[in-house]
């Protein structure tokens, strides 16, 4: 064997062994973040009461929607590419639990309140699940909500126009019928694993 | 191909008469380069932001670049990509074009590159189409055709081979 192929084949080694490594430590990373969402690691506590304004104008919180699994994801009606996937993944997840999916209630909270009043969202909402609701609030009632779910989100101004985009965790929570986070889908679940993950809660 | 031309001067013709045409696959060609399947999402009246996917295929032996968008269903038109930045997604405008590869192809697909519109003069209604017009830094302006889907179309529910979507689009066929 020449001795550049020897070190072709070291180094060849050294890049799969060091990106396993790399797959390990982020699979296990992610695995935190699920089971701090799943209630495994109680130091860091997801969810919690909320007061929003559902798209119908209603005063709603938390407690109009125990008793239903819920899936919760935050996002805005500005973004025309991210949020609709989603959207358009979680009505999917709903169609593939078929007769179950009664018991699933979708909701989106907008991050964007400013634009997304709740006029916008009852146009917005139906064109994805005839079931999904949306919710808005105050900037801070947004915030608190934000902030109880670990949901990140920023104004991103553009200098040469008037308008604006959202940068934002892109999470969807499954809650339970009592309220409490029981698995994070992250972006990228596919409609089966959703709707996988979903029946596995329901059977308890 | 002569077939899916035929086809394409059908949508443009519907297209231009702004009628409503059936979910087919529909390509634009010129020059070396293809525009293929160019799509859009159905919006609600009160959203003031759309989405323009298609995929560009280049047989020449020279790059090209897609450096603008020219359309009058929206105040601007620009090129856009989404980001992951961990589990958070960003929206950024693409500076200096997205570049097509001699003999290759690009897609802007959801979750990466897209044609944004800002400021939608006109609701997007699904089956519907509308016109604009791609800009090239070789090729120069190629007009052409997208067809609007359901909201949450994740791919056209024509053009695409592999994949059986018609849950997806039955499900928000409103
Ligand atoms: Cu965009």
């Amino acid at each position: 064997m020449k001795k550049s192929t020897r070190i072709g084949i070291l180094l060849a080694v050294l890049v799969i062994a060091v990106g396993a490594g790399l797959a390990q430590w982020l699979v296990i990373r992610n695995d935190d973040v699920t089971k701090a969402a799943s209630g495994l690691i109680t130091s860091v506590e997801i969810g919690g009461p909320f007061a929003l304004t559902d798209h119908t104008g209603k005063q709603v919180t938390e407690k109009d929607y125990l008793g239903n699994f819920t899936l919760v994801f935050f996002g805005y009606t500005f973004c025309p590419d991210v949020c609709p996937t989603e959207l358009g993944d979680i009505a999917l997840a709903l169609d593939e639990l078929g007769d179950d999916s009664v018991a699933v209630t979708p909701v989106m909270i907008s991050i964007d309140p400013e634009r997304d009043t709740p006029e916008v969202l009852s146009q917005y909402v139906s064109l994805f699940h005839e079931r999904l609701i949306g919710l808005t609030g105050s900037p801070e009632a947004i915030k608190q909500v934000a902030d109880a779910y670990r949901i990140f989100y920023k104004r991103v101004d553009d200098p040469d126009y008037s308008y604006y985009l959202m940068d934002h965790t892109s999470f969807v929570y499954l809650l339970d019928p009592e309220g409490n986070v029981a698995s994070l889908l992250r972006y990228g679940t596919s409609p089966e694993e959703m709707a996988s993950i979903i029946r596995q809660h329901m059977r308890g | 191909m002569a077939i899916v031309r035929g086809l394409a001067a059908l949508v443009i013709a519907a297209g231009v008469l702004g009628g409503a045409v059936p979910a087919q696959a529909h390509d634009h060609v010129q020059g070396s380069l293809t525009i293929v399947h160019p799509w859009s999402r159905a919006t609600a009246p009160s959203q003031k932001a759309g989405g323009v996917f298609l995929v560009i295929q280049n047989a020449g032996d020279r790059p090209d670049r897609l450096i603008g968008i020219e359309s009058d269903m929206a105040d601007i038109a620009s090129l856009h990509a989404s980001i992951r930045d961990g589990d958070v997604v960003k929206m950024r405008p693409v500076k200096g074009g997205i570049e097509v590869p001699a003999k290759g192809e690009v897609a802007l697909a959801p979750g990466g590159k897209h044609v944004m519109l800002i400021g939608l003069r006109e609701q997007l209604i699904k089956e519907s189409t509308f016109p604009l017009t791609l800009i090239f830094e070789r090729a120069g302006p190629i007009e052409v055709v997208a067809v609007v889907e359901s909201a949450g179309a994740r791919r056209p529910a024509a053009g695409d081979p592999e994949h059986d979507h018609d849950a997806a689009t039955a499900r928000s066929g409103k």
